[in-house]
């Protein structure tokens, strides 16, 4: 009995002592905390700029760039009100875009008919459209207008298909002034009316 | 004889003492952490106060080195004093740290006084 109230006794003091002083000493420890000055982290780059919704027209290069053909009555100058909202559009680019200082309006046409007819149509169908852009607030002096007749094909003029494109307007920007903001983009080609 | 039985007397009474003292400091909320869980309690709780330090430094860039108490049990920070020697801060900038960090509590104190030393370095 005695010796087994003296282990019982040993394990009970060890478990009271051992706690007891494992529970007095501090423990240490250390750590670092970083700040980064602000001036010092990379700034998030601003998103460019979009540029501006033009809808059916855009500046690339030295054309203003147009996504539908302008139509015009059969053999004559008159611009079916169907490409109004394009030509409103290059007024728009005309008007976001003010390096533009010259923009040459040229009427193209096939083959198809006599080359003198083709040249009057050309002539009269790209001074129409320089007539509407102005009609819509582009100065003048800013634009020229000239026909080209047959002569600057782009497609077979051999196939309905090819005479048709080349029956166009063409935008080329033939003046560019510094940029302001916008960066220089140009011209615009249109696919002249039938 | 007399001895026997003061000891056959005297022995339980000791026995039952220290099972109730080691049942009692084992019940206790207080925990026993190794150092790096004392140092990530620690910095967790003083990181409420990240803002705050940082703007202790108003901008400019420094060190500031302070040492203090976790208090065993509590869990409470005390006796924050910053190390000059190992700072290069202005004294208000280290001031401004210990004001921050005193008297923050840890959840859940140790069973052991924690002595942290932290740096708070701000830099570009």
């Amino acid at each position: 009995m005695p010796a087994k109230h003296s282990t019982a006794f040993r394990i009970a003091v060890a478990l009271g002592l051992g706690l007891t002083f494992t529970a007095c000493g501090p423990i240490a420890f250390q750590d670092t905390v970083n700040f980064k000055s602000l001036e010092s982290q990379p700034q998030p780059q601003p998103e460019p700029e979009p540029a501006p919704e033009m809808g059916h027209a855009r500046l690339e290069g030295d054309h203003i760039i147009i996504d539908d053909k302008i139509q015009f009555e059969h053999n004559s100058s008159e611009i079916k009100p169907v490409s109004f909202e394009i030509l409103d559009d290059v007024v728009k680019v005309m008007q976001a875009n003010p390096q533009v200082e010259q923009l040459d309006v040229i009427g193209h046409t096939s083959s198809e008919g006599s080359l003198k007819l083709n040249n009057k149509l050309s002539t009269d169908r790209a001074a129409a459209v320089k007539d509407y852009l102005i009609s819509h607030g582009i100065d003048a002096a800013r634009m020229i207008s000239e026909g080209k007749g047959p002569s600057d094909p782009i497609a077979d003029n051999d196939t309905e298909e090819g005479r048709v494109a080349n029956r166009r307007v063409e935008f080329k920007v033939t003046k560019m002034g510094a940029a302001t903001g916008a960066e220089a983009k140009g011209g615009a080609r249109a696919r002249p009316g039938s | 004889m007399k001895t026997l039985t003061l000891s056959r007397t005297i022995r339980p009474i000791i026995m039952r003492a220290g099972v109730c003292t080691g049942l009692a400091l084992l019940t206790t909320a207080c925990i026993a952490r190794n150092a790096d869980d004392y140092r990530q309690v620690t910095r967790s709780v003083v990181d409420t106060k990240k803002g705050d330090i940082e703007s202790c430094f108003g901008g400019s860039t420094g060190k500031v080195v302070v040492d203090f108490t976790v208090e065993k049990k509590t869990g409470k920070v005390s006796n924050a004093m910053v190390d000059d020697k190992k700072s290069d801060a202005s004294a208000e900038v280290g001031q401004c740290v210990v004001a921050k960090i005193e008297g923050l509590t840890i959840e859940r104190g140790d069973m052991r006084d924690g002595a942290a030393n932290f740096t708070w370095q701000f830099s570009n």
